[in-house]
């Protein structure tokens, strides 16, 4: 049988970022895959070496909107390996703070997009109905929804005072009853089981070969957490559990995702207990001595590392930034091939969120010439 | 298990190739090591200290040399290795470690892409980030790379 | 047809609640305190110290003589809203304000400068 070439890319509903992938499709059986990225390369590094480390927080954080806590939080952390400087204990509980809100709304926003590629409308409305509430507490806490602005080198810019913390714990508890309801859908419901059981497999050889990060991982049974091998800000004091599951398929990647997110409201309770009281920052020094800093941390999608090198001014000499989802692209692509065409959508919003954009595919018979386009419901209705 | 272990290890391997080796921070260790001799480093680690996680493969341009650091982790050990060379700025050459780590592929055809290292071995030596009319041999991470004809 | 009934709960508990749009314009939502929307400057204040202009990551503050002072000039066009001008100041000059309806016909008008407000 003859293989035909097919394009994914890079406007397609099921993509984090554009990105584009050459299926090579043989029947309904993907054989192989290339992937060719870069449509959102804004050069951030460079610029990022003309930028005082007071200005660099801000244009750290806009390298992704939903995941800009863990960004700045990762170059302000690399800043403080260099300078070696000791943080005030409160400030430590309200970046856990800051992150885990950042975790929860990242979470909610992918399981409200997966319910939709798999056609759970229903779902997906309802989800991000209760992820408005917790988009209500970030801008009540740090001034804006996105681009939070929260971290500087030296602590925390803003205070939570009573009133904001009385409001976290009711927000947490009503959000803790709904995510057990919506855990009981993904596990057990028909529909979210026929589409996501079996699809998508990454084993577990295969997931520790190819470097892959985050929930990709963890839903393979590797046992890889930034905040329990390497604990940054508060986590070594509250008590953190790993998530896994072995399953290695999308259905497991989604219920650790699910049950990150129950984590991350426990983990919140947990640092408005034990946060002391004291000073929120530090005087930073001016001037980045020469060295060089490297910072890990979890971001919702893996781990987002930063390696600095200071050169004894008050800009950096180079900026290296290393997102999790660009080291989950090699995985993915192994995880395509052996499916169908109709698995494409799931499998790939299993590694990261997506925005749906346009929903057009273009099915190229390298014989004949002849293009058909398919809309995203002919996509996912196929096969199943 | 501390860094000084892991330096004692890769030590026994590379012999005088490994130029230095520091335990930083309780869980961090520098080894600088000569050209050429990565790869054996990366095999020592491997088979002494079981499963190693790329994070990171950074390109400095550091005016007289370029510098190429692997950041690794050893996840039995619990320790962040990093592991440095150095490059002459007119060869800029090193063999591939995708056959050791075949999640490195895309890193290194980054590191390619911004600053002109080839990589020799590698099965898919091509661009990444950057667009196709982009002009062949203005690697845009070099210090000395004149940008104003692009923008 | 095991999965559907416990959604079905939601749904019907859905459609007796009150919808969730606000239609705006005719009813407005007020920003939370903190939120960081236009600026309101203390032009008396300033003592013309430039580390407002100097830690703007989007280089939208400009120093300017106006009657013997130097005092800033803030563009919003540019702006990003950061209020890291704000931290910087050592007087307490720039403070932030609720008001988000920014948009405008002409660009001259989204310069904060001292003369429109003395």
């Amino acid at each position: 049988m003859s293989s035909i070439d097919l394009v994914i890319g890079p406007q397609h509903p099921a993509l984090h970022e554009p990105e584009r992938f050459l299926f090579k499709v043989e029947g309904e059986t993907v054989i192989d895959v290339e992937p060719r990225i870069g449509y959102v390369h804004r050069g951030i590094e460079k610029a990022l070496e003309n930028r005082t480390f007071v200005q660099g927080v801000y244009l750290a954080e806009r390298v992704c909107g939903i995941c800009n806590v863990a960004h700045s939080l990762c170059y302000v952390q690399a800043m403080e390996d260099i300078c070696e400087v000791e943080l005030p204990e409160r400030a430590k509980y309200l970046r856990v703070i800051a992150h885990e809100l950042n975790r929860i709304h990242s979470h909610i926003l992918l399981l409200g997009v997966a319910g939709e590629l798999l056609g759970f409308m229903t779902l997906f409305m309802l989800m991000w109905r209760d992820r408005e509430d917790v988009m209500d507490l970030i801008e009540r806490l740090t001034g804006n929804r996105v681009n939070s602005a929260y971290n500087v080198v030296g602590g925390v810019r803003r205070d939570i005072d009573s009133k904001l913390a009385e409001d976290l714990r009711k927000v947490m508890d009503r959000l803790y009853e709904r995510m057990v309801r919506y855990k009981k859908v993904f596990a057990n419901d028909p529909t979210v089981r026929a589409r996501t059981v079996g699809v998508g497999l990454l084993s577990r050889a295969k997931a520790v070969d190819l470097c892959a990060v985050g929930p990709t991982t963890r839903g393979s049974g590797v046992k890889a957490d930034v905040r329990d091998y390497l604990p940054y800000a508060a986590y070594e004091d509250l008590d953190f559990k790993l998530v896994s599951y072995e399953e290695g398929d999308v259905w497991a990647r989604l219920m650790v995702r699910v049950d990150e997110t129950l984590e991350a409201i426990e983990l919140i309770k947990r640092s408005l207990d034990k946060m002391p009281s004291g000073p929120i920052c530090i005087k930073p020094p001016r001037v980045i001595p020469k060295g060089e800093g490297f910072s890990v941390v979890e971001a919702p999608r893996g781990d987002l590392n930063y390696h600095v090198y200071g050169k004894g001014a008050s800009t950096p000499d180079r900026v290296k930034i290393r997102t999790p989802t660009y080291a989950n692209i090699p995985a993915v692509c192994e995880m395509f091939k052996g499916g169908y065409i109709a698995d494409i959508p799931a499998t790939l919003v299993s590694i990261d969120p997506c925005f749906a954009c346009t929903d057009r595919v273009a099915i190229i018979n390298v014989e004949t010439g002849e293009r058909r386009s398919l809309t995203i419901e002919e996509l996912t209705r196929r096969g199943k | 298990m501390n860094g000084d272990e892991v330096v004692k290890a890769v030590r026994e391997v590379l012999g005088s190739s490994l130029l230095e080796g520091v335990t930083v921070k309780p869980n961090r260790v520098n080894m600088v090591v000569d050209k050429g001799a990565h790869r054996r480093a990366i095999e020592a680690l491997k088979s002494k200290f079981g499963e190693v996680h790329l994070f990171s493969i950074v390109g400095a341009d550091l005016k007289d040399r370029l510098e190429l650091t692997y950041n690794l982790w050893l996840y039995e050990a619990k320790i962040h290795v990093m592991l440095k060379t150095s490059l002459p700025l007119d060869g800029l050459e090193i063999e591939t470690i995708t056959d050791l780590i075949p999640g490195s592929t895309l890193y290194e055809r980054e590191v390619y892409e911004m600053l002109g290292v080839l990589f020799k071995g590698h099965p898919n030596l091509k661009r990444l980030f950057l667009p196709e009319d982009w002009p062949e041999g203005l690697w845009p991470l070099r210090k000395n790379a004149k940008l104003e004809e692009v923008a | 047809m095991v999965g559907i009934p416990s959604m079905l709960k939601d749904v019907l508990s859905n459609a007796f609640r009150k919808p969730a749009t606000i239609k705006y314009p005719f009813e407005r939502l007020q920003p939370p305190a903190g939120f960081r929307g236009k600026h309101i400057v203390y032009w008396d204040k300033c003592i013309g110290c430039g580390v407002c202009a100097r830690d703007c990551p989007a280089f939208a503050i400009e120093l300017v003589e106006y009657k013997g002072r130097k005092l800033p000039i803030i563009d919003l066009s540019k702006c990003i809203f950061c209020y890291q001008c704000a931290d910087s100041c050592p007087r307490g000059v720039i403070d932030m304000s609720p008001v988000f309806e920014l948009a405008t016909w002409k660009k001259e008008e989204l310069l904060i400068k001292p003369e429109a407000e003395k």
